[in-house]
């Protein structure tokens, strides 16, 4: 009698933590390159993306069978095995993600010394974003991996966390530059971030609809599983991710006059959910929709 | 040459009294609640032509394992010498990656050691060069464990003279159980697969 899903709802909540710290980062590094005028961005960002992923580590270490064995994961390498590489994408991005925060810190004079003088700081941010990449992606390799799991083994799905992962991160951090900063210094770094945010949803868009039609036009093993997240999930793949979670911010951006702090928030929040929904419904739908007999 | 250990099942001799299951359990000191083999029940047919048919259920020990490939640590690794499929339990960190990987649903979380488990085959019996219980144990002597690379073992004769089908065989593992008349157990379409 087979367990119908040994991966819990912590898995996809991980999953999708980590995307928001790669995401947060990114857009950190971005801002930092153009210059004093994204400050703001750059420094909520880099103040965020730590916080995500180790959280989620946390989760990941207490939802093995034997969490105080989580080092071997470190010891014990598999090269042929995703999670034994993404081990090492999370840790490294991590330690890179506290450096970075601490440098922030630094700056603001809240710390007294920094571990990254000028030249490492570079580094940290050129090696930092193909990190972060490799972090978004790493999340749809992992499941991607499973052949037993029609919704997993989707060559689409890396691209689908990726550009999910790049978009909740870069809402995280327009929610906290809205939320904290003063509308009329804040607004111009805002409104151009929510552009890029945009963009990011609109390739998020193409890849979702991507997967759902190479699912649509599958096999008989493709067609009962998106039969299945129809039936289950419909209402919170098509009313939450699409229509709350990428359409509706897309709409009110576009659509609306005018732009405030309130509008970014909201729109933000949206992402943010509609990200996280993403997730749940494709590690718990993916796992329940395969017969393991 | 290696040995290559197999299983047939013959389904047609399946009555499913799940003594294999009960024998599996006792041998092997499984917990409650988790399973290293059993009897899958599939019913066919429509009213009033009708079908019931069992089909045990075990570990494959494929060539090309689908758990081996994504285990972290290498804690799952399959053994050259006999192909049999086993899990260190020293270096599992229960992280279920194999249990979702394995399109058999085989595998399944020992809670109190915090580790993987599944069926190995009987390795303790078969290094004394005795059968695994479930086979050792079935009533109707529906299970024929032995090596698939030697050509006078029962097995080999058996599969020689017999057609035999695998579960699954798109998802191109290579399982090493094999049955005979388990389409039977399928002839609803979709059904139960």
């Amino acid at each position: 009698m087979p367990h119908a899903t040994p991966w819990p709802v912590w898995i996809a909540l991980y999953l999708y933590l980590a995307g928001v710290s790669g995401g947060a980062f990114a857009a950190s590094v971005a801002a930092s390159f153009l210059g004093p005028k994204y400050r703001n961005v750059a420094r909520w960002g880099a103040l965020l993306s730590p916080w995500p992923v180790l959280i989620g580590t946390g989760m990941l270490v207490m939802d093995l069978g034997s969490p105080l064995r989580f080092w071997m994961l470190l010891v014990k390498v598999n090269p042929r095995s995703v999670m034994s590489m993404g081990t090492f994408v999370i840790s490294l991005f991590s330690l890179v993600a506290v450096l970075y925060c601490w440098h922030q810190l630094y700056t603001e004079k809240k710390v007294k010394f920094t571990l990254l003088p000028e030249p490492v700081l570079k580094l940290v941010q050129y090696l930092g974003i193909p990190l972060a990449v490799a972090l978004g992606t790493y999340t749809g390799f992992l499941l991607n991996a499973s052949r037993a799991i029609t919704l997993w083994n989707n060559g689409v799905l890396p691209l689908i966390f990726l550009a999910s992962a790049l978009s909740t991160g870069v809402a995280a951090v327009i929610v906290a530059v809205a939320a904290t900063g003063k509308w009329d210094v804040v607004k111009n770094e805002v409104v151009n971030l929510a552009i890029a945010d945009a963009v990011l949803m609109g390739l998020e868009i193409f890849a979702l609809a991507a997967y759902v039609w190479s699912l649509h036009v599958g096999n008989m093993a493709q067609q009962a599983a998106l039969s299945f997240l129809n039936a289950n999930y419909g209402l919170l793949f098509w009313g939450g991710v699409w229509a709350a979670g990428l359409l509706l911010p897309l709409a009110i951006k576009l659509f609306t006059k005018g732009e405030s702090s309130g509008k970014a928030i909201l729109n933000g929040t949206l992402v943010l959910a509609g990200g996280l929904m993403l997730r749940i419904i494709i590690v718990m739908a993916g796992q329940a929709a395969t017969p393991l007999y | 040459m290696a040995k290559k250990y197999g299983m047939v099942i013959d389904l047609r001799k399946c009555v499913g009294c799940e003594a294999c299951t009960v024998a599996c359990k006792s041998e092997n000191g499984v917990p409650l609640g988790n399973f290293r083999t059993w009897v899958q029940v599939h019913e066919t047919g429509t009213f009033p032509h009708v079908g019931m048919h069992f089909v045990p259920k075990l570990c494959n020990h494929c060539d090309n394992p689908a758990c081996v490939s994504v285990c972290p640590t290498g804690a799952t690794f399959k053994r050259g010498e006999d192909g049999i499929v086993l899990i260190n339990q020293d270096d599992c960190v229960g992280c279920k990656y194999c249990m979702v990987a394995c399109p058999y649903g085989v595998r399944y979380l020992h809670e109190s050691k915090g580790v993987v488990d599944k069926c190995t085959w009987c390795v303790h019996r078969v290094e004394e060069g005795v059968v695994p219980s479930c086979a050792n144990t079935c009533i109707a002597g529906a299970r024929i464990f032995g090596d698939l690379n030697d050509p006078e073992s029962e097995i080999s004769k058996f599969i020689a003279k017999n057609p035999v089908q695998v579960l699954k065989p798109e998802a191109g593992l290579g399982p090493n159980v094999y049955y005979v008349a388990l389409d039977n157990a399928f002839n609803n379409g979709l059904g139960n697969r």
